[in-house]
Order: C-alpha cells, then sequence, then structure tokens
C-alpha cells in the first residue's frame, strides 16, 4: 500500500506545498485508491510543517512550487516527489495512477 | 474602418512596447483568472517565459504565497476597488522566493463591463537584501545549508525556539553562530521583542558588568544619569551573549542570578529590575572543559546549557560549499553592482579542498576578495587571494600515490561529488545508480562530515 499526499486549493492542485494547508491523503493499492480524505496541516513554521508532512510517511508527494528547503528535506527521507504538476486534482491522480506523471523540471 | 482598424493594432503594438520597456512586471488575467498579457520584466522576475504563461491561471504561473488566502485580484473583482503595494514572495521555478509589492486593479471595457484584472509587481530582492544586511533580521531559512548536520539542527530549532529555555551555541568562529541565535529568535514567540547582541570578549572586564546591566546616575565618578543596560534594553525578546568563555567571574555571578531569580540590579542601584529575558549564549570553546579548569562557573555553565546546538565546522559540511559560493555570488553582485554568474571549476576544486579553519566567514572573505578582482563574468584561479594561488602551486607539485582498492569506490564518489560540486542529482546520473543508493553510499562512507 502506498500513501500519496497532494496538496489541494479548490479542485486543483496548489500552488505551493509550503503554502497550503489543505492535502489529499490517498493509500492506493497497485492501481486502486483504497482511502481518500482531506486533512489540514496547519504549522507555525515551515519547519513544523514539513515535520507534519513526514509524519503521514508519504510515499510520494505530488506538488506544483516546491522550495529548495522541501525538496532537500522530502529527498532525504526518501520520499517520492513528483513536482511542478498543475491541473486539476481528478486528472493529476488519474494520470499518476497510470505511470503517466513526472515532475516538469528535473529535481 | 480599415483606418480605425489600423489605429487600433497600432495602439495594442505601442502599448505592448512600452510595457515590455518597464521595470516592473505586467501582467493581465481574464475573469476567469486565465493570464492573457505577460510582459518582457514579469519574464524575468518569474522566470517563466511570456508564450508559457499566457493562457494559465495566474496563481500556477506567479505562484506567491498568498494566492490561495488574500488573492489581491480576486479582492478588486470582489470589490472594485485597488491594491497598492502589497508585499508577498513568489516561488521561481528554481525554488527560490522572490519577494515583490503587487499592485492589482480590475480592468473595464469602454462600456465599463469588467473584463479582467491587471497586475503589476516590483522585485524587491536587492531591497530585502540590503535590509536583510542592515537590520539582521534572519530566519532559519536564510542559513544557507544542506548539509545533514545541519538539517538536523533546523528540525529541533521549533521546539527550542518555543521553549523559554537557555541554550548554548557552540560552534568554531565564523560558523554563524549568530545567524543560528537570530533564527532561534525569529521562530520564537518572542521575535516581536528585541534581539540584543553582545559580544562579551569585546568589551573590557570593568565596562562589561555596566553594559549588561546597566547603572544609575552617581554609581561611578562618570555616571552623570541613568542608563539601562543590554539586559532592560531586552526585555521581552531575546539576548546574546557571544564567546560567554571571555565573561569574567565577577559578571558571571551576576547573571547566575538572572538566570536563577530572573531579576538584576544596575550598578549602584538599590533596587532589582524583573528580567524577562531568553539568554542565548555562544562559545567556540568547549564550556565543560573550562569548568573543569576552574575558568567557568559550573552552577552558570549548567543553567546556560539547557540546550547545545554544536554548528558544524565547514570542513564537515563541504556539500555546502557550492551552495554558499553561490549565495555569497548573488549577495556581492546586489552589493557591488557586478554582474558574476560563477566561479570556475578549477576555483570550486580549490575551495572544496580547503580547510577553512575560518569556517563559513572564510570562503565569504575570499569570493569578496574575487569579486573585487574579477571585472569578467567568471571568477577564476587568479582573482583570488594569493597565498590560495600559491598553495594550490604547492599541490599540484606534489606527487600523486596510487588509492588502495579498498576505498576506491569511496574515492570515485568523492572525485564525482567534486567534479559535479557535490550536487548529488548529477553525481548519480554520472555513476548510473539511483539518488537515494548514492546517499546510502556517502552515508556509509561518512561523506556528509
Amino acid at each position: 500500500m502506498k500513501t500519496i499526499l497532494i496538496p489541494v486549493f479548490e479542485n486543483r492542485i496548489s500552488s505551493r506545498l509550503d503554502c497550503t494547508e489543505n492535502f489529499q491523503i490517498i493509500k492506493t493499492e497497485e492501481k486502486n485508491i483504497t482511502k481518500s480524505e482531506i486533512i489540514k496541516i496547519v504549522a507555525k513554521n515551515p519547519i513544523e510543517k514539513l515535520n507534519a508532512i513526514k509524519s503521514l510517511n508519504p510515499s510520494t508527494i505530488i506538488c506544483n512550487g516546491l522550495t529548495d528547503f522541501y525538496k532537500e528535506e522530502l529527498i532525504k527521507n526518501n520520499i517520492e516527489i513528483i513536482a511542478w504538476i498543475h491541473g486539476n486534482i481528478d486528472e493529476i491522480i488519474y494520470s499518476f495512477l497510470n505511470g503517466k506523471l513526472k515532475s516538469k523540471i528535473e529535481l | 474602418m480599415q483606418r480605425k482598424q489600423h489605429k487600433n493594432s497600432l495602439t495594442r503594438d505601442y502599448a505592448e512596447i512600452i510595457l515590455d520597456c518597464v521595470a516592473d512586471g505586467v501582467f493581465t488575467v481574464d475573469n476567469k483568472l486565465i493570464i492573457t498579457y505577460f510582459n518582457k520584466a514579469a519574464e524575468r522576475i518569474s522566470g517563466i517565459s511570456k508564450s508559457k504563461a499566457i493562457g494559465q491561471f495566474c496563481f500556477d504561473v506567479l505562484k506567491s504565497n498568498i494566492c490561495e488566502t488574500e488573492c489581491p485580484i480576486r479582492f478588486s473583482f470582489s470589490t472594485g476597488k485597488e491594491i497598492i503595494d502589497k508585499h508577498k514572495n513568489i516561488l521561481r521555478v528554481d525554488g527560490k522566493k522572490i519577494p515583490i509589492t503587487i499592485s492589482a486593479s480590475i480592468l473595464k471595457d469602454k462600456n465599463g463591463k469588467m473584463i479582467g484584472g491587471v497586475e503589476t509587481f516590483r522585485d524587491l530582492s536587492k531591497i530585502e537584501a540590503l535590509e536583510k544586511a542592515i537590520h539582521k533580521q534572519y530566519t532559519f531559512e536564510d542559513i544557507i545549508s544542506k548539509n545533514h548536520k545541519v538539517r538536523q539542527i533546523f528540525n529541533i530549532l521549533p521546539n527550542i525556539a518555543e521553549s523559554d529555555s537557555s541554550v548554548l551555541i557552540q560552534g568554531e568562529s565564523g560558523t554563524g553562530k549568530e545567524l543560528f541565535a537570530r533564527a532561534l529568535h525569529n521562530l520564537s514567540h518572542r521575535k516581536n521583542g528585541p534581539f540584543i547582541a553582545v559580544n562579551c570578549g569585546a568589551l573590557p572586564d570593568n565596562l562589561l558588568e555596566s553594559e549588561l546591566f546597566g547603572y544609575v546616575k552617581g554609581a561611578f565618578t562618570d555616571a552623570k544619569k541613568n542608563k539601562p543596560g543590554r539586559f532592560e534594553l531586552a526585555n521581552g525578546g531575546s539576548i546574546f551573549l557571544d564567546e560567554i568563555d571571555s565573561m569574567p567571574i565577577s559578571t558571571q555571578v551576576k547573571l547566575l542570578r538572572v538566570l536563577q531569580e530572573k531579576e538584576f540590579e544596575p550598578l549602584g542601584a538599590t533596587h532589582s529590575i524583573k528580567s524577562n529575558v531568553r539568554i542565548i549564549s555562544a562559545t567556540k570553546f568547549d564550556l565543560n572543559r573550562l569548568v573543569q579548569e576552574k575558568k567557568f562557573r559550573d552552577d552558570l555553565f549548567y543553567r546556560l546549557d539547557v540546550v547545545k546546538i554544536e554548528i558544524p565546522t565547514l570542513k564537515e559540511r563541504k556539500d555546502d560549499i557550492p551552495l554558499l559560493v553561490q549565495h555569497f555570488i548573488e549577495k556581492f553582485n546586489h552589493h557591488m553592482h557586478k554582474s558574476i554568474i560563477k566561479v570556475s571549476d578549477e576555483v570550486m576544486k580549490i575551495l572544496l579542498n580547503l580547510n577553512f579553519e575560518g569556517n563559513v566567514r572564510q570562503l565569504e572573505n575570499i569570493i569578496e576578495h574575487a569579486f573585487v578582482m574579477c571585472q569578467s563574468e567568471e571568477i577564476t584561479i587568479e582573482h583570488l587571494p594569493t597565498e590560495l594561488i600559491e598553495s594550490n602551486k604547492e599541490e599540484k607539485k606534489e606527487s600523486k600515490f596510487p588509492v588502495p582498492l579498498k576505498e576506491s569506490e569511496r574515492s570515485i564518489i568523492i572525485k564525482t561529488l567534486d567534479k559535479n560540486h557535490w550536487n548529488t542529482l548529477q553525481t548519480s546520473i554520472d555513476l548510473k545508480i539511483h539518488r537515494s543508493t548514492l546517499w546510502r553510499k556517502m552515508k556509509k562512507y561518512d561523506l556528509f562530515n
């Protein structure tokens, strides 16, 4: 089972991982979603937020804008990052499950 | 009719030419926040080309920190009011935050119907860099590092900041102890209070006590009026006592009382002043050893050393050198109005092999020296301080010995890391291994140190 974390804004992927409070967390088995929910991560500073993200043990984070600070920390924690992606959440999840989602910029 | 259309087209072309010449970023959106125009300055500041920006949602392109909460355009759409010079930051595609001010208003056609909005934004990077240099309002995000030891400190900083416990920062000269102290203060609930820095080693023993605790009129011959001490000035904030090891024993006793009783008496005063100050102290020495040598009071040491932060030397965080070099290049470009892009590969190799006894400050001084000497876009070996050039020549003369087989993998990894300026992604590509495998091997061979 994999845990995927996606920062969301309305029905789209949020433009910045560091600035959003709403995250869609989905659990997948092979190509199927077994659980999906929206959670809120409220933090006083980026380190606190990063620690909250890490505590969810995501295997993959799909996001749009990503600061250097977040990128380095997530990579060091062996979290796969698919970044600089924008668009409708459902379409992005569909692409991901079908193995067609790649970072727009090489990390 | 044709003439009128031609005139309209010319007006539009002229408008674009004019907007492309202004230094501020300008873009327009339709009623759905989709970008319809993007000028040259907007391309330069955001790092996104006009062709990629047009047709996209403005929040997907600009990526500001307030897009989701206080979007200026949405505000103008809903109220009809303008937003002027709102401070925020945008995120460039290289992951760097750019501070900007933004103004926004709605666009109407000749019949008064709203057809969208216009935003203008100004890059404040230079101004913010100067402000930071002057006011030293550094946060942990100003600490340039991807080194795991520094990152470990980042991870514990919020917890330390939340408490009011005394903090002892230990690190060699030039490692950035004050930067960490300021970052800690700015993360804490005291961030709106003062941050007062005192270098205990820079003040004569007889002056330090009055500087720290102040004095009242008549306390000594020259005390013509009351003078508040640094502890009083730091009320509600933090005090940073650098080179705490230099503090004379007599002042240590008084500092101990501040820590125990949360109050102190200015020189010559008959009353105590309550102290609401967080104490962050720093030293380059092992205070524990100084205690054993009876040069530092043990009771004070235990009070100061509630939480200890040990800052690694630059030698221990060589993977940060390319990052720091780039940071100093950007800094000195702002300060000296130059356009230097990088250091040559040869210079980087020399820097990566240096011992850096003066740590980050020494690296900064080397880059500053090179900036003065360099008149081109690239810092090359002849721009470095003479002693560095000479020591490099000496090293080249030395013969090379074969590397033992058991170290071959480690050596290959180090060489490839050096070649790629410790960029792990490029190194993993060159070595044809996954980045996480490279991380594991770096850990195995203790290459983070």
